[in-house]
């Protein structure tokens, strides 16, 4: 391996913090019952996507703009309140989505206001601008949002066999037991194993590649020495 | 012996069949934390307390919710000011009654005060109770409260375990926790079946 490729790997993983390093669902376990349990299917994934983003985007913002002038235990009210009278705002768009979608979604939507990724971030976000925090928010959003719609094409095509209620695999046996909390469980445990297992194989070529580097450099060195 | 009987049967439920973590996936802040022992038990204790005490006004407001049809979707709204009030009793209660104890905790307080669990809990005995009984609601809060608590015993069991055992480099840490939540939660559905009210 190159090394012009381990350093444009590592500034790609720089850029991408949230998203592929330190994914809030793969890598710290954050927003599980959103992750695990509406996951089951696209439909009630887009619509939880779709309220976090009018719920938990801004909030992170808010709460980076307010800082510390709001003492600790203040701001663990303060910060869910706001988020879930976004929520309510956001009713209307993630009605269109589907109509029985509340019903489906049941206290997992009202949970979007209180979730522990929300919890996390307006506490990482307090020492940083709020332009930093709101790409901090958006990127954490699309790494959280990434993972569960790969989860939720996952289950639903062994669940069902279908894709946002199209058929796509007709003759293939279902797993039913991809659908309950028990599959979002091991599935996710699966990911985030895979996604740290794709990490270490890279950071063990870049360490090779970095040996490598060094051996041709001390090599140029000795013959350039005999050469004088 | 009535009233005994909805306590208890709403109470096993909510620690048992529709155990908060393994069946409903609702986590807290920090779950996958180390704790000791010690420690564990306070969060949970700590839990309980807000979700038992919230409970008992969360009854009535759910009353009035059933009522009147067109609140429902500040029903949410309501439980969390609710659960921010308790939280706070709960929060300067501690720091004026029991210094020490607020000392240890102090950092952590915060995150175990408003989270999924107590407005989660809040939300699903709404969602179940038939608007009469008391105890019903009162004994699912608590009991959500300790078969939380439970869980994270549980949590803190594996996690003891684990460090002895040979475990692959890639599964180490979150990995082989979610995974052992989803075996812990196909044996409690093997109880229950497949289907759990929303």
């Amino acid at each position: 391996m190159n090394l012009t490729f381990v350093r444009k790997y590592n500034r790609f993983l720089r850029k991408t913090d949230g998203i592929f390093t330190h994914n809030p669902l793969l890598v710290l376990g954050l927003a599980l019952p959103l992750a695990v349990i509406p996951s089951y299917g696209m439909t009630a994934m887009v619509a939880v996507s779709a309220a976090m983003l009018i719920c938990f985007v801004p909030t992170v913002f808010i709460a980076s703009i307010i800082g510390k002038r709001v003492s600790s235990p203040w701001r663990v009210i303060l910060y869910p309140l706001i988020s879930c009278l976004l929520l309510i705002l956001s009713r209307s768009v993630v009605q269109r989505i589907s109509v029985l979608i509340f019903d489906t979604l049941g206290v997992y939507f009202s949970l979007i206001c209180v979730n522990s990724l929300l919890m996390y971030s307006v506490e990482q976000v307090l020492p940083k601008k709020p332009l930093d925090a709101l790409a901090f928010a958006l990127r954490q959003w699309v790494g959280a949002s990434l993972v569960a719609f790969l989860c939720a094409v996952i289950r639903e095509l062994l669940a069902t066999g279908s894709l946002w209620g199209i058929t796509v695999l007709k003759d293939v046996p279902r797993l039913p037991v991809a659908q309950m909390a028990l599959g979002g469980f091991i599935l996710l445990g699966f990911l985030a194993a895979f996604c740290r297992l794709v990490h270490r194989i890279v950071l063990t070529l870049t360490l090779r590649a970095g040996a490598a580097q060094n051996e041709n450099d001390l090599a140029d060195k000795e013959r350039s020495e005999t050469q004088k | 012996m009535i009233y005994l009987t909805e306590f208890f049967s709403a109470f096993l439920t909510a620690v048992m069949m529709e155990n908060l973590l393994f069946t409903r996936a609702i986590d807290i802040p920090n779950l996958y934390k180390k704790r000791s022992f010690q420690q564990t038990l306070i969060v949970g204790a700590l839990l309980t307390g807000i979700v038992t005490v919230s409970s008992i006004p969360a009854y009535f407001l759910n009353g009035l919710f059933k009522s009147h049809a067109a609140f429902v979707p500040y029903m949410t709204l309501s439980f969390l000011l609710l659960n921010g009030a308790v939280f706070l009793g709960f929060y300067f209660g501690i720091r004026r009654f029991l210094p020490k104890l607020f000392s240890l905790m102090e950092k952590f307080l915060p995150f175990y005060g408003v989270n999924c669990v107590t407005l989660g809990t809040l939300l699903i005995a709404a969602r179940l109770s038939s608007g009469t009984k008391f105890l019903s609601f009162f004994g699912y809060c608590f009991g959500s409260g300790v078969g939380f608590t439970i869980a994270l015993l549980i949590m803190w069991s594996i996690r003891q375990k684990m460090s002895l055992s040979h475990t692959p480099k890639t599964f180490r840490g979150l990995p082989i926790t979610l995974i052992y939540l989803g075996i812990v939660s196909l044996a409690l559905f093997g109880l229950i079946g497949n289907q759990l009210p929303a």
